[in-house]
């Protein structure tokens, strides 16, 4: 993951005022996300589409990808990982028989991105530092100069209170 | 939920009632504002009955489950969703607190926005919202049929720059509106 695709997938999280001490939050992602599967199904970008994830708030996007293309076996299947022990979280929709993939630790392992996001996280972290000291500079130069620093350098002597 | 607390924040200001909106003849009151002559197809509605309100506000889902059943009553088209509970810190003490957060209703008017497109079901898409997170869904509306208008018709002091930018015409709901749209009395 270079900076720039850093830079886009933060486009969409909100990052409060006391960002890193409160966690960033995700904004919007879930519609970004519905929308773009919606649609590359409904243009036949694709035969069919995997939507991988638990989210329950999706199951309107897959609900309408079968409205859109009702087919059998329907355009959309459903994808989650399996983890040993647990139940499946993988989404499904009332009176539809979605195909589902499980995938496994194993799997995972294999496909890991292993990128220390968080460093790429700092990086933006001094960016956002340097904008913001750039428009303190920028107040700065419209403030009148300073006159207590030339008093005190040019008559190290006097004192306000006139002694 | 969007349009609801904009009734509350009318409700505020006018200290009138206007929860009781009649959400079919404010839609149709806004027809006027429309290129040619529009009429409405269907008028569809988006919310979550609020469990989580009854133990703090007891009677809060009768109200509004029967306020469900009137819109309904009108002919409009109802999608409840759900509110799923969420940890949240308090950004003041630091202290943990479940707060709860309207699920699936943002998805499904996207994807109910992209399917009226995709199909063909409308000339004109009208979204009574001030959600950002509907924007992408509106670019992609445009996208995939650049022909049909989608109309962001913001609930008073719901109105969001992003949204009123990205859509083909923007309009604000006023106080007066919510107060000549309410339904009867039961």
């Amino acid at each position: 993951m270079n900076a720039a695709d850093a830079e886009e997938c933060l486009a969409g999280i909100d990052h409060p005022n006391d960002w890193p001490r409160r966690a960033a939050q995700e904004k919007g992602i879930d519609v970004a996300l519905a929308v773009d599967f919606v649609v590359m199904v409904a243009n036949r970008a694709c035969d069919v589409g995997i939507l991988f994830s638990s989210d329950t708030d999706l199951v309107p996007a897959l609900e309408a990808v079968l409205a859109l293309r009702p087919q059998d076996p329907p355009a959309c299947e459903v994808a989650a990982w399996a983890a040993p022990g647990g139940r499946p979280r993988s989404l499904s929709v009332r009176e539809a028989r979605l195909r589902r993939h499980l995938l496994t630790e194993g799997e995972y392992r294999s496909v890991a991105d292993l990128t220390d996001v968080s460093r790429v996280l700092h990086v933006r972290g001094a960016v956002r530092i340097e904008v913001l000291a750039l428009h303190v500079d920028d107040k700065q130069g419209d403030l009148p100069v300073p006159k207590v620093a030339d008093h005190v350098s040019s008559r190290p002597d006097a004192h306000p209170d006139g002694t | 939920m969007n349009l609801y607390h904009s009734a509350l924040d009318a409700e505020r200001v006018t200290r009138r009632l206007l929860r009781g909106l009649d959400v079919s003849a404010l839609c149709r009151s806004y027809l006027h504002a429309l290129p040619g002559r529009s009429a409405v197809t269907s008028v569809m509605y988006f919310s979550a009955v609020a469990h989580h309100r009854e133990s703090r506000r007891p009677g809060t889902v009768t109200r509004q489950v029967a306020y469900f059943k009137a819109l309904e009553a009108t002919g409009v088209q109802l999608h409840l969703g759900h509110f799923k509970a969420k940890n949240q810190l308090c950004p003041l003490c630091g202290g943990g607190f479940v707060g709860w957060e309207e699920k699936e209703t943002d998805v499904a008017i996207g994807a109910r926005l992209l399917e009226l497109i995709c199909k063909d079901m409308c000339d004109t898409a009208v979204l009574v919202t001030g959600d950002t997170d509907l924007v992408p869904a509106i670019r992609a509306a445009r996208r995939l049929d650049p022909t049909k208008d989608i109309v962001a018709l913001q609930p008073y002091r719901r109105v969001n720059r992003e949204l009123s930018r990205c859509a083909d015409r923007a309009l604000t709901i006023r106080v007066a509106s919510y107060a000549r749209h309410q339904l009867p009395e039961v």
